[in-house]
This record gives structure tokens, sequence and C-alpha cells, in this order.
């Protein structure tokens, strides 16, 4: 957006209109030679000039363009930049999200839990406003992918990056919980958020899932658990990232109901079950409006003026007449 | 005071133009005679030349004081611009082998990844985050209020890190710009670490991009100017064609040019004291205001004057010759 610091020497574009008749049009103005030649009975005498009048028309272009120019450069434009500043600080929201194969199982169609958990916590992320999030994957170990930033592109690139078996074959949430905990513990955030995304049972690592409830609790942050999953046996497809084979079969293990429960509770969080990708939508969208604190923010106005800019298009432009005028076409006055 | 003093040049247009303007004075005076007749010739050449001289004066003039306008001539302007107590900090390494060159003992990479440590434990208020760069610059934490994560990414730099040939700092320096997280007023601050050796890049153009986002800069020099030989991964000297041993140095006088073409300060690491030096130059924990010359300048003056001439300009031609033609 472009707005004037004196927009009063605008008033001076209203000298052109008068200024370009009298320059152009005027029958009375200086520097037209009216002469009397007359061909009889023919036409008027016209030289054929279509170069010269070609260059007269666009020298006169430029020249009057020039002239409003230095108007608009005399009344300093100046390009506005308006940003947006929080005055508050967000919500830490570390998302801990299960690698293990048996996220490949493919009940959530169109692909599998992994793709399905994979893409709502790419919306969640989308629609949250200056809140930090981090990522934490586990299998069966676990590791901090992201720690909680505003930085969301690069959040979104590694999330993408995510494979399923990169951490091995194991479910270690109580290793996932734990290292989320340990990168939200000098976080400033008034509330701190872990959101758990997993469809088995703990069975790997040297933390037990209670314990790092326990840990979580005590450093004040909320755990939502949603464990993934339909009841039943459900085929399931990976290709394991070191050798490239592939592995199919059918999946019938479930999640630890009462677990997941626990640990929700001990840390005055709450659990969700996600039976299908639509469930799990909601789910997460439903903790996105759960987990709101009152923003306030400022917008901060900056200005850059661009009036170098204008004047040197003006005094290019009016050159260029002179060039034209006086240097091709030999004008005298 | 002129702000740009460059522009000035353009006034040299000044002389072309006088010498158009008087030969075609000069032409036009011969033809005034053959059209206006002899008989009349003193009262042609006296509206002539008044018309003549002040069109010519107008237009003159009318450079005169649009390059001065240009210039930014008399800027006396002044404004107070709060600076943020808070800052986001973001470190840019250089991971080319020639870091791991151990003229400054252990070598020039650790040292700089002592002097991260250093300066994170200094201010730990702050928010960090970690770029390192060869051929391409590459994004190891984000800027984060986590300083775990960002030391534990410092921990795995090396140059083995990814392969791209080449010490690319223009990408380094534009890595590191882009992650400073928008909707915050806190100062940004690059710390980068290199030792200017076969530097690739333009970093002219990330030097326009980091000034338009008021980035502030610190420049690391690790290394000596006496410089070691250079060796391989698996420890043997490299040569160069000829048998040579390849001596890699600290380019000091590049790195320096770096900072002060982005009006940041200078640290040699070998030097000691030089990150506390760094760290109190940043002023950082300290509230403060800064007095600066706005770009409130007087041009209006000038181009006022630039605009009044142009239309007298204008006008004189359009004046009539007192019925003469």
């Amino acid at each position: 957006m472009i707005t004037f610091t004196h927009p009063v020497f605008l008033l001076l574009l209203a000298l052109y209109p008068p200024l370009f008749y009298l320059r152009h049009f005027w029958k009375g103005r200086g520097g037209r030679l009216s002469f009397s030649f007359t061909i009889w009975q023919k036409e008027i005498f016209r030289p054929e000039l279509r170069l010269t009048r070609f260059l007269i028309i666009t020298g006169d272009i430029a020249f009057w363009i020039g002239l409003i120019a230095l108007v608009f450069a005399l009344s300093g434009p100046e390009l506005v930049n308006r940003e947006k500043i929080y005055l508050t600080r967000g919500i830490d929201i570390m998302f801990v999200l299960d690698e293990s194969p048996s996220m490949a199982a493919k009940d959530f169609v169109p692909g599998n839990r992994f793709e399905a958990a994979k893409s709502v916590v790419k919306e969640f992320v989308e629609g949250r406003d200056h809140d930090p999030v981090g990522l934490v994957t586990f299998g069966r170990d676990a590791v901090l992918r992201v720690p909680p930033s505003l930085d969301y592109s690069y959040f979104l690139e590694q999330l993408g990056n995510l494979d399923l078996l990169e951490l091995g074959n194991g479910t270690a949430i109580g290793m996932g919980v734990a290292v989320a905990s340990l990168h939200l513990m000098h976080s400033s955030a008034s509330e701190k958020v872990i959101i758990l995304l997993t469809d088995g049972e703990n069975n790997a690592g040297e933390i037990t899932p209670v314990t790092s409830a326990a840990i979580a609790a005590s450093f004040g942050i909320k755990i939502y658990a949603i464990g993934i999953g339909s009841k039943g046996p459900v085929p399931l497809e990976y290709t394991d990232p070191e050798t490239g084979r592939t592995f199919r079969g059918v999946y019938k293990g479930v999640y630890d109901r009462d677990l997941l429960e626990s640990m929700a509770l001990e840390t005055t969080g709450r659990f969700f079950h996600a039976s299908s990708p639509g469930v799990l939508k909601n789910i997460i969208s439903s903790i996105n409006s759960l987990e709101r604190i009152e923003k306030r923010s400022k917008t901060k106005i900056e200005t850059r003026p661009v009036h170098r800019e204008v004047i040197l298009l003006a005094f290019v432009l009016v050159m260029y007449n002179f060039l034209i005028r006086k240097v091709f076409l030999n004008e005298v006055l | 005071m002129i702000q740009y003093p460059g522009n000035l040049w353009l006034l040299l247009i000044v002389i072309p133009v006088v010498a158009i303007l008087v030969s075609n004075f000069q032409k036009g005076k011969h033809d005034l005679y053959r059209i206006g007749g002899e008989w009349r010739k003193h009262q042609l050449y006296d509206v002539y030349l008044v018309k003549g001289f002040f069109s010519s004066l107008s237009f003159v003039f009318f450079i005169i004081f649009t390059v001065l306008a240009l210039s930014g001539v008399s800027g006396t302007g002044r404004k107070i611009i709060d600076i943020p107590s808070k800052a986001d900090i973001v470190f840019s390494m250089d991971i080319s082998r020639s870091m791991l060159s151990d003229d400054i003992l252990p070598s020039r990479l650790s040292r700089s990844k002592d002097a991260v440590k250093n300066i994170m434990g200094r201010l730990p208020e702050e928010r960090y985050g970690l770029v390192v760069f060869k051929g391409r610059g590459v994004k190891l934490a984000p800027v984060t209020e986590d300083s775990e994560a960002v030391l534990l990414n410092l921990l795995s730099v090396s140059p083995e890190m990814f392969t791209s040939a080449g010490t690319n700092l223009e990408s380094g320096l534009l890595a590191a710009a882009s992650m400073f997280p928008k909707g915050e007023e806190r100062r940004k601050v690059i710390i980068l670490f290199s030792d200017g050796e076969n530097l690739s890049g333009n970093p002219g153009k990330a030097v326009q991009f980091i000034k338009d986002k008021g980035i502030e800069v610190v420049v690391f020099g690790a290394g000596t100017e006496t410089g070691k030989v250079l060796r391989d991964s698996s420890g043997r000297i490299v040569t160069d064609k000829t048998g040579n041993e390849v001596i890699t140095r600290l380019d000091r006088s590049k790195l320096k040019y770096i900072a002060s073409s982005l009006g940041g300060s200078y640290f040699e690491m070998s030097a000691s004291g030089s990150v506390s030096e760094a760290v109190d130059s940043l002023a950082l924990n300290i509230s403060s205001s800064r007095l600066v010359t706005a770009g409130e300048e007087a041009y209006t003056f000038y181009l006022f004057l630039a605009v009044l001439l142009l239309i007298l300009f204008v006008s004189i031609r359009i004046f009539p010759w007192k019925n003469v033609f």
C-alpha cells in the first residue's frame, strides 16, 4: 500500500490540465508557426513525417508522465508494511507421534494410520497462530524431530520427511512422552501441551508410560492421548527403510486404553479414541479449540519512502523528451 | 549532510545539456532571420534571446535541483527507535573442510562450537537457532526457546554432515536470515562463524536482504593468518597439482569486509575474551532506544523548485511571440 506524507502537493496536479491544453491545443501558443499554404481544390499540404511524429508523441508522453511523477515524488510516497506483533506468549504444543510398524495398518482409508495421523497434524499446525509447535517421534526409541518453534514451515518439512520404522520395531510410548517433556521443561509458556498419537501397547524403552506421565505432570504439562485404530484384524503393509523389503500381514493388536486414559488423567488432559480418519480429524479439531488462550497483539506499521525511485523515473522520462526534441529533432526552443 | 553523494555525479549531465542548448540556439538564430526577414531582425532577436535564455536556464536548474533532491542533501531529521530487549539469535556455521584445521586448538570448528555454547550460557534468556553451510545453507534447529535441542544439534555438526563443494556464504546468511519468526518484537541477530576461505556466492545479495530486515550481524573469524596445512578425512596432508602442500588460512580482510558491509562487528576467535566482547557488544538484556538520522530529508524543497522550473520551462514555450508570427 502507498501513502503520502505531504499529500497537499498533489494539488499541483490541478495545474496540469490547463497547462496541457495551452501547450498542445491552444491556437495562440508560441512555438507554433501557422502559414497559409494550400493547393487549390486539393487537400491541405501534409508532409509525411511518420517517424518524427512518433518520436514527438512518445517524447511528449514521457514528459507529461515525468511531470506527474515529480508531483507524486514531492508528496512523499511511502510503501506501508503492516505486521501483526503478538504481545502474549502462545501455548507450547508438542506432538508425540508413533512410528512403529503397526501404524501401517490400512484401516484408515485411503492410506494407513500413519499417513492419516500426519495429515491431521499438518492441518492442526496450519490452523494455529503463533503457538510454538514441536515434534517427537518414537518406535523402539524416541527422538526429538523439531523443538517447540514458531517456524511452522520447518515443522511441516520435517513432518513430511517422516517414514515408518526409522526408529526400529517397537512402541516406546514412555520414552516419547519423556523426551517431549524434557524439551518443554524450560519453556516459558504458561501452558504446555503434549498430543500423543499411538496405536500400540508400550513394549520398549527405559521409561514406563506411567513414569513419563508423572514427569510431564511435574512440569505442568497436559497430555492429550489419542488411541488410534479400529477393532479386529486389519491388513498391514510397510517397507523397511533399511532393507527395502516390503512386509504384508494382518495386524491384531490394540492400544492400551487404560494406560492412555490414566496418562491423560494424571496430567489433567483427556483421552480420545480414534477409530477412523474422520473421528481423528474431529478429535484434533476439538483439541485445537480447547487449547486456545487469549492473544493480545498490536499492529506495527513500517514505512519505506520510495520518492527517490519516483524522482529517478521522472528524471529519465524528462531527459528522454529532451534528447528527442533537442538532439534528434534539433528543436530550437 | 548528503545521504547519497554518488548521485551528485549526475550533475555532469548539465555540461552536454548546456552545449546542446547553446548550439541549438545558434542554429536557430540563422533560421529565425531566414523566416522572419532581415527587416525585423532586432525585434525577433530580442524575443528569441529572452525566451531562449529563460527556457535554458529553467531546464538547467531543473536538472540541478532534481539531482540535489535525489542525493538527499541536508538531512537533519532525527527519530527515536526503540530497541527490544529480547533477541532471537541464529548461529550460522561454516562447515567446510578447512574448519577442521588445528591452527587454533583443538580446531576451528570445535572452537566455534565452544563459542556457541559460551554465548548460550551467557545469554540464557534468548531464543536460538542453528544453520550450517557448505555449498548451501541447511537449517539444523529452528529458532526455539529449547536450548537443549540446539546444543543437541550442535554436537552433530561436522564437515561430513552433507556433501556439497565450496563455502557459499551467501546461502549461509540467507538461510539464517529466513529463520526469524514473524510477529515478534525482538532483535534479530546472526552470529557467523567462518574462516573466510574459498567463499563463493555473492554475499552482496544477502547483505541487502539482511539490512532491509533490520538484522544485526556479528562475524567470528576462525583460524590464524599464518594458517596451517590442510588434511583430508584420512589425516593425509592435501597437496595441489604441483605437489605443494595446501595451506589453509584465515581470510581476515574478507570477513571484516562482510561484517562492515552489514554494519556488524568482527571478532577473532584466537583472541582471548573475544566471545565476552562480542556478547557485550550486542548489549542484550538492556532495554534501550537509539537516535537515528531519519530519512525525512529536505528533498521536498529542492524537488518543489525543480517542478516549478519545469512548469516554467513549458510556459515559456507556450508564451506567444508578441504576435510576430
